[in-house]
């Protein structure tokens, strides 16, 4: 389902994502956007297509000779196969379990293989929980589901690189806006800004941080440890 | 290059295989080299996109951007889930935007030429630094910040420029979008 949102990634992300160059971290939470909007879809296909025009310029380096005979090799064992197709690796994913959630799009909820009600919940401050979604490596930013009851704000932080915000259920507001479900919130090194939930609802968002988050003020850099921020 | 994936999806035509191989496999190599892959992976890599390209061959459509832009989303994938020791992350983002459709019409062929030639020819009209930061992000596969490092930028400045790039491209497609 795709909703009419309001706050959309900056082109320069959406860009990024295209061509495969954002970190895993970043990566994960603009294809979660995606899922609810279909006009960065669209954006990204175009996107893509400057990717298909730019290839026509790479310069070519040559394949060894053996390449394409082993190549047909390939496509004649897999054609032999009773004449039809190969699919069993066309959707790898469909083997992962499906996993229905109300909050979490299946991207989100089949590769952390759970539903909302099941995500494990650390503590971060008085009215903040967090759960931090693991990644292949450690270079690959930092990802985490954060879920805040409403009316409190989140620690007043600035960060190395961007950072991204998907709000899943609920609402918060800050400097530049309100979101909700489906909106996402990009911002860089340049901005600090003071997220404040809102509505009655528990606020659920999906954070995502090219690097660590510089987290200000004593309360909050207090809670530091706990987060590992 | 529709009409190859065509041949190749409808009656498995080994010889328009063998033609998009050798148009296509050397700029992949050389796409992916360029992006820091070693020759050999990328060799390798190339490889394996041209024989998805045949074995998806049929669920190709030309609706939804060029053969050349399939290709290059397929190899995309393909370096980011070598890149990953869990592939799963590499697979499971780009789920979404990947689903091809399986419909296909005759007028789709002409389309995809004239819109790659006008995507060619607005890329004409942006700015050399513009070029060159798209360039950097989509051949070089740099971030925005290493872009940045790289050019002794703002990352903002970078990000404008990719954006204003992105921009006037847009403008002159305008007609088609």
């Amino acid at each position: 389902m795709t909703y009419s949102l309001n706050h959309h990634p900056d082109e320069a992300t959406l860009m990024s994502y295209a061509n495969g160059t954002l970190k895993d971290s970043l990566r994960t939470l603009v294809a979660t956007h995606l899922h609810f909007c279909e006009a960065c879809q669209k954006e990204v296909r175009l996107l893509e297509e400057l990717g298909g025009a730019l290839l026509e310029s790479v310069p070519e380096v040559t394949l060894s000779e053996t390449c394409l005979e082993k190549a047909l090799d390939c496509y004649d064992a897999i054609q032999l196969e009773d004449g039809s197709i190969s699919h069993q690796d066309e959707h790898k994913l469909s083997s992962l379990p499906d996993v229905k959630d109300d909050i979490l799009p299946p991207t989100l909820s089949r590769s952390l293989g759970m539903g909302v009600d099941d995500i494990p919940w650390h503590f971060m401050a008085p009215g903040i929980r967090c759960y931090k979604i693991p990644l292949p490596s450690k270079d690959q930013g930092d990802l985490r589901l954060l879920k805040i009851k409403p009316g409190h704000s989140l620690p007043e932080h600035g960060h190395g690189g961007t950072e991204l915000t998907l709000v899943l259920q609920g609402a918060y507001k800050d400097e530049f806006g309100t979101y909700t479900r489906g909106d996402i919130q990009d911002v860089d090194d340049e901005v600090e800004h003071q997220p404040v939930t809102i509505g009655d609802e528990d606020c659920i968002c999906l954070i995502a941080f090219e690097q660590q988050a510089h987290f200000k003020g004593l309360g909050p850099r207090l809670l530091q440890p706990f987060i590992g921020m | 290059m529709a009409e190859l994936l065509d041949k190749i999806a409808q009656h498995r035509d080994k010889e328009a295989f063998r033609e998009l191989f050798v148009q296509y496999g050397p700029k992949v190599k050389g796409l992916l080299i360029s992006q820091g892959t070693d020759v050999e992976t990328a060799e390798e890599l190339a490889q394996e996109t041209l024989l998805t390209v045949w074995k998806k061959a049929h669920l190709f459509s030309s609706q939804k951007g060029s053969a050349s832009t399939w290709i290059f989303t397929i190899a995309r994938n393909l370096r980011i889930d070598r890149l990953r020791s869990e592939k799963i992350w590499g697979k499971m983002v780009y789920e979404i935007v990947d689903q091809a459709s399986d419909e296909k019409k005759q007028d789709e062929i002409i389309e995809e030429q004239q819109r790659k030639k006008k995507l060619l020819d607005a890329m004409q009209h942006i700015s050399e630094d513009q070029y060159a930061i798209l360039e950097l992000s989509y051949i070089k596969g740099l971030s925005h910040s290493e872009i940045s490092e790289k050019l002794d930028l703002p990352l903002g400045t970078v990000k404008s420029r990719m954006r204003l790039a992105y921009g006037k491209i847009k403008e002159r497609l305008k007609d088609d979008l």
